[in-house]
């Protein structure tokens, strides 16, 4: 088992560092030079060469290069991406290249935000998911169950752009409700009432998706145990169909459903997006995604190798709770 | 999108059980008896044959050209306008035909060329199996769980708008899902006693992999990239809804985000291209959960 | 500020780098970060303003009650802030500095009779040269956490604050300033000398504008310079009391404020305790905000909104000429541009009137080479239309005349990720009317900042560009210029390129101070442009709409960004 672990995390640095290095290329080829943009109007050659040295484009991409063919390396103290990586390890990110802010300071003011909406995600998607996936595959082909099923499939069908416009609109026109915008994020401590006021709708929309996944994850992997031999036995055995169901199949059935959430809690980010736009939540995918089109290069790069720490860790939990879980399961 | 991939990551999806060319076949067979019981799979085929002629036949089905100005500004739905037309008088009914050739095209296009690969993909994982798959296995895991439309956006971003990127970029979002489904079926399949023999016969590698493991493999790719289809129509909306969509186009997700700043007196122009998206991914949706379901049952519950 | 435009555009889906790239534009326009909205709510959609505009339709909310003291308004910003220091800020934090800090004087683009004294209380103008203010006592620094002790502001101030501008690499130092030659502070610190370097007909626009604003010195160095990006400490009618990120500020009262109400009992001003501006990036969220009462003003995206909102009879509504409009620009160092005849079709080929219609639904008005909020400067509309006017069929003999063939080929570039909906909304019409004409198009959209990128470079043949917020006539007429605004060459697609005379002419305008001389030159200048054939063509330039809650009263209408110097609104919640 550490083995499989330490290889695993061997293997998860491996993927990082190439993700990380992609994102740092793909960034480059965006065309436009963000010491020019940054120096403005009266901008002359030298002052253009000052800010690049300021902002540090004008140090070498990378800490090792090929000059003049493949066996000369060379090696560069300071570089770009090295510097970057050096202060993502060290928790140092400088400051952005288009507010001169700390970048390390803005990301642990705004993941509070996301965190919170993350978990009240999870929180709806279970406690809708799940019980509607019970309801649908205990009585499997009901008009219950169809209803179930065609919601589900709907809410995976929906954009959520299309579904957070109308949930943050709506209710305004016809009810003269809105949820509160802009302005100051309100702690969960602080105000709970006014905070949740904040983001219920926000993770209603994100968790409408995830809810619906889940709903046909939970369906479908109970269906499975209920048709498993043990799960006669106990029928056979007397036991009450509720006793069946509750304590032999859902146990049982919910073990991939429980690692799914979360996974699903990485894949949330993208939404995070488009959602923290709409309903002004001033959190990390606002942030990631501001800095995207201001071409802040080194918070892309920073959010993007925190989306893939998220990812890759989670991905090893899953799989050691599943072994963990079941003990059939064996790695080596 | 990355929800719906992502929710094959819990890892049954890796034992399927190993199946032939011959009960391939016996289910093709099957297949108009099992469409009848399927009738969500029927509603969601409707749903798509409609979409698809309506991207065909956009010159007759529209009355207009989507991008001519048809009426005034504005304009609620009347027998002219069935839809109503937009802000700039263009006919909402019309940008609601003609915007299913963008969508469709890109989906299509870009999950064919996405499956493609991961189909090769998961043959070279999974018959190569040790340190090369773990590699990939990782790598799939990593990427299909990642936030999507992040990738997305760096790459849209990086390349510049155009039918060109989008395309690539959704390509890309395609080949992890396609690669894990076919590597776990080539890695069952690779273990079967006709695979042995054939190897025991001192069959070339590729040959193996031609003659016996590919044509199984395929037909599972396609099942697969069905099932993603409607995903990658919702990322290529959410793209142009974020401004990154293929310029100047007519597109649904574009139209959404122009429209949405009138909302509150102009509810058709928000409304209908909403609800096109909507109605092909679920399209979609349903038809790929019935393909899966009547092809192969054990992939049930896989999304 | 840099207007709705630039707020537009940040909106959504952009925010501070965008909004740093359009200074780029907006900036070189001339830095022409002119603040907009008016009173109390600030934030308006748009950047009302012009000179003496032609029908700019005043709709003030003049109340007749006695002013009511405190209450806050609230105010959303699509950008956020992205620094409190007046000399580098841009975008939102620009909004806000006539409520931070001070300038000299102020005069309206729009109405020619308003003029606010604010840390000058008269200037002489001796020679063609020089300016001489006198400084008012007692304009008292608010409380403030940057350590600046709460005095008065003297003329060694603004010599330090436009030292600055002048010198400081990132500063939004403009063509203007730099043509400053020399100033000084009297002994007793009270009158401020300025010496220009070339006679300037703009002086009046551009002293007041807030690229100009004067901080106390103690602000403008070390250590506290480097925390104007949290912080500010000036003598306007508010201090800054908090920021957040992404969030928004808190703006309240300055206990110190040195102005009193005159038309009541001299009451001290201003009225409310405070502005809170609210960051909301999605215009959908900003109107529902706005519908909610969250959001005591609002910009309206276009008439229709305007009418539909105002249908319930719940909030006051402010109707301002726009400063701002979409451009097709040339670049007469690429073919086909350099033929005369070429721009010249292109000019044929434009209907603004199906702008007009289709995008502002009526409620706006075609421009020339200047915009028409600019006034009388601008050539009047007959004449304007036999130079300019749509013809297709001409654009089409002039293309056979330069070419031979009926059509030709160019390529054109535009945003295409494009948030602003002016822009978006344009460009299918346009693509249009330049086909109908005997264009070809071959499309060239890229990503904002590459466009951005190219577009200053002068890296494109011709350019479907965004609309920028020109306060001032000299902005249209440094696009005709060979140098462009900076004269350092950015952004210079001239016809002085072509036209060497028409450089001459331009700078020769820009020198003439007497009104009526001036007046005759800058129509013989755009005459003149017209038979060459332009380089830079304005589109249309709409109206604003803003909408107040009923509850702001007293709200300072038909003066532009200058309604954001008068603070005698106040709140009547009843």
């Amino acid at each position: 088992m550490q083995t499989f672990i330490v290889r695993r995390l061997l293997i998860g640095v491996l993927i990082l560092f190439v993700l990380s290095v992609t994102v740092f290329l793909l960034l480059r080829i965006v065309p436009g030079d963000p010491a020019i943009q940054k120096c403005g109007l009266n901008c002359k050659e030298d002052q253009i060469k000052a800010i690049r040295h300021e902002l540090g484009l004008d140090k070498p991409y990378f800490p090792v290069a090929f000059e003049g063919g493949a066996p000369f390396l060379t090696f560069n103290t300071a570089s770009q991406y090295g510097d970057w990586l050096k202060g993502v390890v060290t928790g140092d990110l400088g400051t952005s290249t288009v507010n001169n802010r700390p970048v390390s300071e803005s990301i642990r003011k705004r993941f509070p935000v996301t965190l919170e909406l993350m978990l009240l995600t999870l929180v709806m998607t279970i406690f809708v998911g799940i019980p509607f996936g019970v309801v649908s595959a205990v009585w499997k082909n009901s008009p219950a169950d169809l209803l179930v099923r065609f919601t589900a499939i709907f809410g995976l069908a929906v954009p959520v752009f299309w579904v957070a416009t109308l949930v943050l609109i709506l209710p305004q026109e016809w009810w003269g409700y809105a949820p509160p915008l802009g302005g100051r994020y309100v702690h969960l401590m602080d105000n709970p009432f006014e905070n949740l006021k904040q983001f219920l709708p926000p993770a209603a929309v994100l968790a409408l998706s995830s809810a619906a996944g889940v709903m046909r994850l939970t369906r479908s992997s109970l269906l499975e145990t209920l048709r498993q031999d043990y799960m006669r036995t106990a029928r056979a055995k007397g036991l009450r169909e509720r006793t069946v169901v509750f304590s032999h199949g859902l146990k049982n059935s919910l073990i991939p459903v429980v690692t799914v959430l979360g996974l699903q809690m990485a894949g949330l980010l993208g939404g995070a997006l488009i959602v923290e736009q709409i309903f002004t939540l001033p959190g990390l995918g606002d942030y990631t995604f501001r800095a995207l089109f201001q071409k802040d290069f080194e918070v892309v790069q920073t959010m993007t190798l925190y989306a893939g720490v998220t990812v890759v860790v989670l991905n090893l939990a899953v799989d050691v709770s599943y072994a963990w879980l079941d003990p059939r399961i064996r790695y080596s | 999108m990355s929800e719906e991939i992502a929710l094959g990551t819990s890892g049954f999806l890796e034992d399927r059980a190993p199946r032939t060319g011959a009960s391939f076949a016996r289910r093709i067979s099957k297949y108009a008896t099992l469409a009848r019981q399927n009738p969500l799979g029927a509603l969601g085929l409707v749903i798509i044959v409609v979409f698809i002629a309506m991207a065909i036949f956009a010159p007759l089905v529209a009355p207009y050209t989507p991008t001519e100005f048809a009426g005034r500004n504005n304009e609620t739905m009347s027998s002219s306008h069935i839809f109503g037309t937009e802000r700039l008088g263009r006919d909402i009914f019309s940008r609601f035909v003609y915007g299913s050739r963008i969508s469709l095209s890109v989906a299509v296009i870009s999950v064919l060329l996405g499956g493609s690969i991961g189909i090769l993909f998961g043959v070279i994982s999974g018959y190569l199996g040790g340190f090369i798959d773990s590699i990939f296995q990782r790598t799939v895991d990593a990427a299909i769980a990642f936030p999507a439309l992040l990738l997305l956006l760096i790459i849209t971003q990086a390349l510049g708008p155009s039918y060109r990127t989008i395309v690539f970029a959704l390509m890309l979002a395609v080949i992890p899902g396609v690669t894990r489904v076919v590597r776990g079926a080539v890695l069952s399949e690779r273990n079967n006693q006709y695979v042995e023999a054939a190897r025991a016969s001192g069959a070339w590698a590729p040959r193996i992999l031609i003659r016996h493991l590919l044509p199984n493999v395929v037909a599972l790719g396609i099942i697969v990239m069905t099932t993603l289809l409607g995903g990658i129509i919702l990322a290529e909306s959410a793209l142009s809804f974020l401004g990154l969509g293929i310029p100047n186009a007519t597109s649904w997700g574009q139209d959404v985000s122009k429209a949405r700043e009138s909302l509150p007196y102009h509810i058709p122009a928000v409304v209908f291209p909403g609800m096109a998206i909507t109605l092909t991914v679920l399209g979609f949706n349903l038809l790929g959960d019935s393909i899966r379901d009547i092809f192969d049952p054990r992939l049930r519950g896989s999304r | 500020m840099a207007g709705s435009f630039w707020d537009k555009y940040t909106s959504r889906r952009v925010s501070r780098r965008r909004a740093l790239q359009t200074a780029g534009v907006a900036g070189a326009a001339g830095a022409a970060l002119l603040v907009v909205g008016c009173g109390g709510g600030d934030d308006g959609g748009k950047t009302p303003s012009g000179e003496a505009s032609p029908g700019a339709s005043v709709e003030a909310t003049k109340e007749t009650g006695t002013p009511k003291r405190g209450g806050r308004s609230a105010a959303g910003s699509t950008a956020d802030f992205d620094t409190f220091d007046p000399h580098t800020a841009i975008a939102a934090s620009v909004t806000y500095f006539p409520r931070l800090y001070n300038v000299l004087v102020n005069f309206s683009s729009l109405d020619s009779s308003f003029r606010f004294d604010d840390l000058a209380t008269s200037y002489e103008h001796p020679d063609d040269l020089t300016y001489v203010f006198a400084i008012r006592p007692g304009v008292k620094v608010g409380p403030n956490t940057l350590g600046v002790p709460e005095r008065d502001l003297v003329a060694s101030d603004v010599v330090t604050s436009y030292d600055r501008i002048k010198t400081l690499p990132q500063s939004n130092a403009i063509a203007f300033i730099q043509k400053f030659a020399s100033q000084e502070a009297s002994a007793d610190d009270m009158t401020y000398t300025l010496k220009m370097t070339d006679p300037y007909a703009f002086f009046r626009d551009r002293i007041g504008g807030t690229i100009n604003t004067i901080a106390p010195k103690e602000a403008l160095t070390e250590p506290a310079a480097s925390q104007l990006k949290q912080a500010a400490a000036g003598a306007g009618p508010y201090i800054l009391r908090a920021y957040t990120e992404g969030q928004g500020a808190t703006l309240d009262r300055n206990p110190n404020y040195y102005r009193k109400d005159e038309n009541n009992n001299n009451e001290q001003l201003p009225y409310a305790d405070g502005i809170d501006v609210k960051i909301i990036t999605d215009r959908a969220a900003l109107r529902t905000a706005f519908q909610d009462g969250q959001l005591t003003s609002y910009g309206a995206q276009n008439v229709n909104e305007a009418k539909e909102l105002m249908s319930g009879d719940r909030y006051n509504q402010v109707k301002d000429p726009v400063n701002t409009f979409i451009s097709f620009a040339m670049n007469p160092t690429q073919k086909p541009w350099d033929d005369d005849r070429i721009r010249q079709a292109a000019m044929h080929a434009i209907n603004r009137q199906e702008y007009i219609d289709r995008v502002y639904d009526g409620e706006a008005k075609a421009n020339g080479i200047l915009h028409w909020p600019l006034g009388d400067i601008a050539l009047p509309d007959d004449e304007r239309d036999s130079y300019q006017g749509y013809d297709p069929q001409k654009s089409k003999e002039l293309i056979k005349a330069a070419t031979g063939n009926d059509t030709i080929e160019v390529e054109v570039m535009w945003p295409a990720d494009s948030a602003i909906e002016e822009h978006s909304l344009h460009l299918p019409i346009w693509l249009q009317q330049m086909e109908a004409a005997g264009f070809k198009i071959k499309a060239r959209p890229e990503a904002f900042s590459t466009w951005l990128d190219d577009y200053t470079n002068l890296n494109y043949a011709a350019s479907l560009s965004l609309n920028q917020v020109y306060e001032y006539a000299e902005f249209n007429l440094d696009w005709q210029h060979s140098e462009g605004p900076a004269r350092n060459n950015i952004y210079g697609i001239g016809v002085g390129k072509l036209y060497p005379e028409i450089d001459a002419e331009i700078d020769k305008v820009k020198a003439t101070t007497e009104p009526e001389e001036f007046k005759k030159a800058i129509l013989d200048l755009q005459r003149h442009i017209y038979e060459k054939g332009p380089t830079f063509l304005p589109l249309v330039s709409p109206y604003s709409f803003t909408l107040y809650q009923k509850k702001i009263k007293n709200i300072p209408s038909g003066l532009g960004a200058s309604g954001l110097y008068v603070n005698t609104w106040y709140i009547d919640e009843a």
